[in-house]
């Protein structure tokens, strides 16, 4: 059959195309989700540089009342706080706090999340159905609620935040994870490498994650966000990190709130523009990796 | 009967071996919010080695569930074999550990699915989906299991090999991921090929050349290839022997080109019917078979096809036929492989499966009852009045 041996010069080699550079190069079309790659670069920039371009220690005070409160000028940009300490200083210092806590959150979040919600989707059965009762019953409490007791037990600081933070983290992840798996195990080319004699272990690592991790990689990015936001809540009712000496963006807003309506305006909003910048930046992120990753948007 | 039959019998088929495979009153439910379904109802038959089957039947009749159960790939816990046996190159496949039959699966039996759009991993190139096959049975180095891939896929066809071992299923076109399945499939060799309706997702133009390519590579590795479709014309022109299926029940099994030229059972009269034919020749309506498929859910006590069927008498609504050769009863125990059977009370004959309607005079008793019920219920409201 003259079909079934093309001339080999007619078929140009075809350069192999991952997902993910696929992916990638969707991304690279989408205006916003640049935006916020921006943000969250420079974000990384200013946490992983802090000591290096803020003009003076974060904790440098001044016990002068006539240096508190200054407005913004040349030699403090954005004014100074309470203690007559830089807030520019100060908010990028602030990065490194938010940083640790979403990454750190998200990261046990994410880990133990899917791990659970693997093993769930796929053993399926009664250790699936009482999994899914206890993260019904975590999803059932308030968050912030939640949150705030594990802070309450284990005490105040960066670690046991970012630690409350991702144990509300759990639960999100293994549901994704969950109904993922599911419907991966139903599907043909599940059945196709069943039948060829794959490993339930190859199977389940090879075949069913790999594709039941891309709304993972989305929700991941946009817990990071919203790891952000929980941080500086919690930061502002006076969790955060009780050592001066670390500034914390929540904190920052707590310290000044006093002193709002007497003109000092500016020292509780350069704090909150940080929380806004860092917080769209991973929202618009995300959104982007929605749209880049979802197979049935290809085009 | 007074009804004359001919018993025509095609040439008689490469016997006397052990057969490769031989299913014996196989018998498969699911398990569903509605109910018991009995999707396979006592199934028997037997695959010489080397030999191309077909197996016929329109969606629900059975077929995919039959070679599903017999890789054991039924879905769990709804699916469940409950009854029979599956003996496979001596084999007891019902009765092995699942270790063992996951052994089995793409060494000695391989499967080419429906839908090579679904039916590779998205994620993975498509070297990595051929060597995982050899790396699941073997302990061939990356390098051998790369070359045997390559291999492969040359037998199936694929230009450039090489190049595309990289390449994902994305960038291939239907056809060629319906090549690269059949290389999965064929990598390690296997002695029994199943193929689930390989060409319904295709293109037509491509569909003929997937089912040369099957044929071909059967023949060049000597596996046995069971063929399963809805469409008559696929099996037509490559398998030796055709069983067709209805409401879970092989109706009727010949060989290939007696079960054209005669068919017996009236559902295979009216699968006939309903295709075009070139070799008959001038225009021809084609006629679909009035009604729908039986609840298998509720199976009747009679035949199930017989709601459907004009030939239908008195006896098809009480009493299921066994498969026996058609016009005599009688167990068809130790008959040829190859020996035209049907599981039918009322054969068409050749005059009437080429009218595609029973001889002149013949009511069926689905109609006749009917009619008895008019007819009293006429007479009652006659009555009343």
């Amino acid at each position: 059959m003259a079909g079934i041996a093309l001339p080999q010069q007619l078929e140009a080699p075809i350069k192999g195309t991952s997902l993910w550079r696929d992916a990638a190069r969707r991304l690279s079309r989408n205006p916003a989700a640049l935006f916020g790659l921006f943000l969250i670069g420079m974000f990384l920039f200013v946490a992983a540089f802090a000591p290096f371009i803020s003009p003076y220690s974060p904790t440098l005070g001044d016990a002068q009342p006539s240096a508190h409160f200054l407005p913004p000028s040349v030699t403090h940009l954005l004014g100074t706080d309470l203690q007559g300490r830089d807030i520019f200083s100060r908010i990028l210092w602030g990065a490194r706090s938010s940083l640790w806590v979403s990454v750190l959150s998200v990261t046990i979040g994410l880990s133990l999340g899917v791990s659970l919600g693997a093993v769930s989707g796929f053993l399926g059965g009664w250790v699936d159905f009482w999994m899914m009762r206890a993260v019904d019953i975590v999803l059932s409490l308030p968050g912030l609620l939640l949150t705030i007791t594990i802070v309450l037990f284990l005490g105040p600081g960066l670690n046991t935040i970012a630690l409350a933070i991702a144990i509300e983290n759990v639960p999100i992840f293994a549901r994704l994870v969950r109904s993922g798996i599911l419907a991966l195990k139903e599907s043909d080319f599940v059945l196709a490498a069943r039948s060829i004699g794959a490993s339930q272990r190859r199977i389940l690592l090879q075949h069913v994650m790999p594709n039941a991790l891309t709304p993972v990689i989305v929700q991941g990015t946009l817990a990071l966000a919203t790891a952000i936001v929980d941080a500086a809540g919690l930061g502002y009712l006076g969790f955060g990190p009780q050592d001066p000496a670390t500034p914390e963006w929540g904190t920052m807003l707590t310290d000044t709130q006093r002193y709002l309506t007497s003109g000092a305006a500016f020292t509780a909003l350069f704090p909150g523009i940080a929380i806004i910048l860092a917080v769209l930046g991973f929202n618009l992120l995300g959104d982007g990796l929605r749209e880049a990753l979802d197979p049935r948007l290809k085009r | 009967m007074s009804r004359m039959v001919e018993a025509h019998q095609g040439a008689p088929l490469p016997g006397g071996d052990a057969p490769l495979l031989k299913v014996c009153d196989l018998k498969v439910e699911f398990s569903s919010s509605s109910g018991r379904v009995h999707a396979v109802n006592g199934v028997s038959f037997e695959l010489q080695p080397h030999e191309l089957l077909g197996i016929v039947g329109e969606s629900g009749c059975g077929k995919s569930v039959t070679s599903l159960a017999i890789l054991r790939l039924l879905a769990k816990p709804a699916g469940k074999v409950v009854g029979g046996q599956v003996e496979f190159d001596g084999t007891d496949l019902l009765g092995l550990d699942d270790d063992q039959m996951r052994d089995l699966r793409g060494r000695k039996v391989a499967m080419i699915f429906q839908d090579p759009m679904t039916s590779l991993n998205p994620v993975t190139t498509i070297g990595e989906q051929l060597t995982e096959v050899v790396r699941a049975h073997t302990k061939l180095s990356g390098r051998d299991a790369e070359k045997l891939a390559l291999d492969t896929l040359e037998l199936v066809g694929l230009p450039n090999a090489r190049t595309r071992l990289k390449n994902f299923p994305h960038q291939f076109s239907g056809g060629m991921r319906q090549r690269v399945m059949i290389a999965m499939a064929l990598i390690m060799g296997p002695k029994l090929l199943i193929a689930d309706e390989p060409t319904t997702a295709l293109d037509v133009t491509i569909q003929a050349q997937i089912l040369d390519l099957i044929a071909r590579v059967a023949r060049e590795t000597g596996a046995a290839v069971m063929l399963i479709t809805h469409d008559l014309g696929v099996v037509a022109g490559m398998t030796q022997r055709i069983q067709v299926m209805y409401a879970g029940r092989i109706v009727e099994t010949a060989t290939t080109d007696e079960l054209f030229a005669h068919p017996r059972h009236p559902y295979t009269v009216g699968l006939l019917r309903s295709i075009p034919r070139l070799d008959i020749g001038g225009s021809r309506e084609l006629i679909p078979i009035d009604g729908l498929p039986p609840d298998l859910t509720r199976l009747p006590a009679g035949c199930p096809f017989a709601p459907r069927c004009a030939w239908a008498i008195e006896r098809c609504l009480v009493e299921n036929p066994e498969l026996t050769v058609p016009g005599t009863t009688g167990s068809a125990e130790g008959l040829p492989l190859g020996t035209h059977l049907a599981a039918c009370w009322n054969p068409a004959t050749d005059e009437e499966a080429r009218a595609g309607v029973p001889a002149s005079g013949h009511i069926s008793a689905v109609t006749a009852a009917a009619q008895t019920r008019a007819s009293a219920a006429a007479a009652a409201l006659a009555g009343q009045e």
